[in-house]
């Protein structure tokens, strides 16, 4: 089944919103979001499709939600999460660093990326899903909260850690 | 809002900016159901890690080796690479703001909302519009993402449907429609939206008059340009009034008058400036014993638009026995300096101030005095080490919200000796120092 034809399963749906306008339109946001957090292009990809796969099964009642969005994204931080730790407890993958992130007409802020990248693959997968969804994607710690099942002090602690780190790691005082 | 130091988010900003202009795999924006449960299946066996994963997992590491490879080279070729890649509308989720200049906002224009990065729906703060107003935003994320004035002055003018990703810049040319009137921004857009707005008006905006929790207000904060008569208020014998002015101007009018029943009142200057003009003073009704009531009138050209608030003030600054004003008070908030003056023989220092925090006076000489302002409250203050004929000048030190009025009395009364005092407004007379004396 192709998208166009998805769109008539949302015939009970709200009239203005339909599969590809709420889930499709979402999936560039959900992929840098699930990229940021993996740092892997294969497995953000294969939660973005998984997302989408449950936002599909699920349809009739997200479409029906207020917030669609918010859904997708708990959806899609959470699979990251889970998924991690399941290739994680297999030694699936050893940390690396891609040098491929030296990619900037500037050699000094291409280093500085590949540095900066280094100490990021440090840091555990919740501290960069809080630091990607708290400091990069301006979620409240609230919402964070939300979309990483814990409480708000725990993502509190997640992201001041995980920013100490950096900060360790990087030597910025 | 994430505490984090400038350096920190400088470098952590560019590397989320990098990897985030990463093109988005092509399968991704088509959805097919069929193909996703081969996959969703295929990983299902990947717990097993058998012999069949493990070939297929060597193909995809050669796969991502050669697709790697191929990526090196397009990164390796400008004519290609990042062509290919600013050609994607989402590369970058948002842009670099603000854009100034011809394409964007001028560059002599006067910010009244700063660079400001969110998501979803947010209201942001009231400022009175001066002249042309430049709204500039850019949005990323599904939906659809509108910027409008809550009090629909400006109205649907900035309804904007944005996949655009561009940086958009709204100039709402015709003040005549929201001038004088406090206006409230709002976005209203997709709680995944993440937008920036920057608000920049062609003439300096007028400062936010709050009255302190305290005060009585007699005409509350009010807009206007040109002439205009403001609204009536009752004064009680004796009670004092304090009003603050602020203007700017579209041309080289630079005054603003007020006046009061024809008997008090004052000017400020300045509005052409580039930040305005601004002014505040004391003043205490001279009416009959019952009280009288008390109209105001602004005096400007119609180029001048203005901001006034008059809320009750401090007690009159009485002179001290036999004293005799130096020069005219000097009125001014925060941290300020006096006028230059010369006593002939000696002279006591009055100071009237309002608002929350302390005020300190310092002087060429050597002392200083120290008051808690809170409500209205004045001071008399005679320094001991006054030298007659010798210019003194005189620096205010208080909190941006501290109100004063300084005022300087020759007073010809004590010698030089008279011990250094700050006395409240009930005590006129300087305390003669004993220990000079004996």
């Amino acid at each position: 089944m192709t998208a166009s034809a998805t769109t008539a399963m949302t015939s009970d749906a709200l009239p203005t919103r339909t599969f590809d306008s709420v889930v499709m339109q979402d999936a560039r946001r959900l992929y840098s979001l699930a990229f940021l957090i993996l740092r892997d292009a294969g497995e953000a990809e294969d939660a973005v499709q998984e997302t989408q796969l449950k936002a599909w099964r699920s349809w009739e009642s997200l479409s029906r939600t207020d917030r669609p969005a918010a859904w997708l994204t708990r959806v899609c931080v959470n699979h990251c999460i889970s998924r991690r730790r399941h290739l994680r407890s297999r030694g699936w993958p050893p940390v690396a660093l891609t040098e491929e992130s030296a990619s900037s007409p500037d050699p000094a802020a291409s280093a500085d990326i590949v540095d900066v990248d280094r100490a990021y693959r440090q840091l555990s997968l919740k501290q960069r899903a809080a630091i990607t969804l708290n400091y990069r994607h301006g979620y409240s710690v609230e919402e964070c909260a939300v979309f990483m099942g814990c409480r708000p002090g725990t993502v509190r602690t997640h992201v001041a850690r995980g920013l100490a780190a950096l900060r360790k790691e990087l030597g910025d005082g | 809002m994430v505490d984090i130091d400038p350096g920190l988010d400088t470098r952590l900003r560019a590397f989320f900016d990098h990897y985030e202009g990463e093109a988005m795999p092509p399968r991704l924006a088509t959805f097919d159901e069929t193909d996703i449960d081969v996959g969703v299946s295929d990983r299902g066996r990947r717990p097993l890690f058998n012999l069949f994963a493990g070939l297929a997992a060597a193909a995809v590491v050669a796969a991502a080796i050669a697709l790697f490879a191929i990526e090196l080279t397009s990164h390796e070729n400008p004519a290609t690479g990042p062509a290919a890649r600013s050609a994607s509308p989402t590369a970058s989720p948002l842009n670099a703001m603000p854009v100034l200049g011809d394409s964007g906002v001028p560059t002599a224009a006067h910010v009244v909302i700063s660079l400001t990065r969110g998501h979803g729906p947010v209201q942001l703060q009231t400022f009175v519009p001066q002249g042309t107003l430049y709204i500039q935003f850019d949005s990323a994320g599904p939906g659809v993402f509108k910027i409008s004035s809550t009090d629909l002055v400006v109205g649907n003018d900035l309804a904007h449907a944005s996949n655009s990703f561009g940086v958009t810049t709204l100039t709402m040319d015709r003040p005549q429609s929201y001038d004088r009137k406090p206006l409230t921004l709002r976005v209203t857009a997709d709680p995944s939206m993440r937008w920036e707005v920057f608000v920049a008006e062609s003439r300096a905006p007028l400062p936010v008059f709050i009255a302190h929790a305290d005060s009585r207000v007699l005409v509350p904060v009010t807009y206007g340009t040109g002439l205009a008569t403001l609204p009536a208020f009752m004064l009680a014998p004796g009670e004092g009034v304090h009003v603050q002015v602020a203007c700017n101007s579209a041309t080289k009018a630079d005054t603003v008058q007020v006046g009061q029943n024809q008997r008090f009142g004052s000017e400020i200057a300045g509005c052409s400036t580039p930040s305005g003009g601004h002014g505040e003073w004391f003043a205490t009704d001279q009416g009959g014993p019952n009280g009288d009531s008390v109209t105001s009138y602004i005096t400007a050209d119609p180029a001048v638009s203005w901001e006034i608030l008059i809320t009750d003030g401090p007690p009159p600054i009485l002179a001290p026995p036999g004293g005799r004003a130096l020069q005219p008070s000097a009125y001014g908030r925060g941290s300020d300096s006096v006028p230059v003056f010369t006593a002939a023989t000696t002279y006591t220092i009055a100071i009237d101030c309002s608002g929350a925090g302390s005020l300190t006076m310092s002087s060429s000489l050597s002392q200083v005095a120290t008051i808690l302002c809170a409500q209205y409250a004045q001071f008399y203050f005679t320094p001991s080490d006054q030298v007659p004929g010798q210019p003194v000048s005189l620096s205010v030190v208080a909190p941006p919200g501290v109100g004063w009025e300084v005022e300087v009395f020759d007073d010809g009364g004590p010698a030089p000796g008279t011990c250094a005092t700050l006395r409240d407004g009930g005590d006129l007379q300087p305390t003669p120092c004993v220990a000079s004396s004996s």
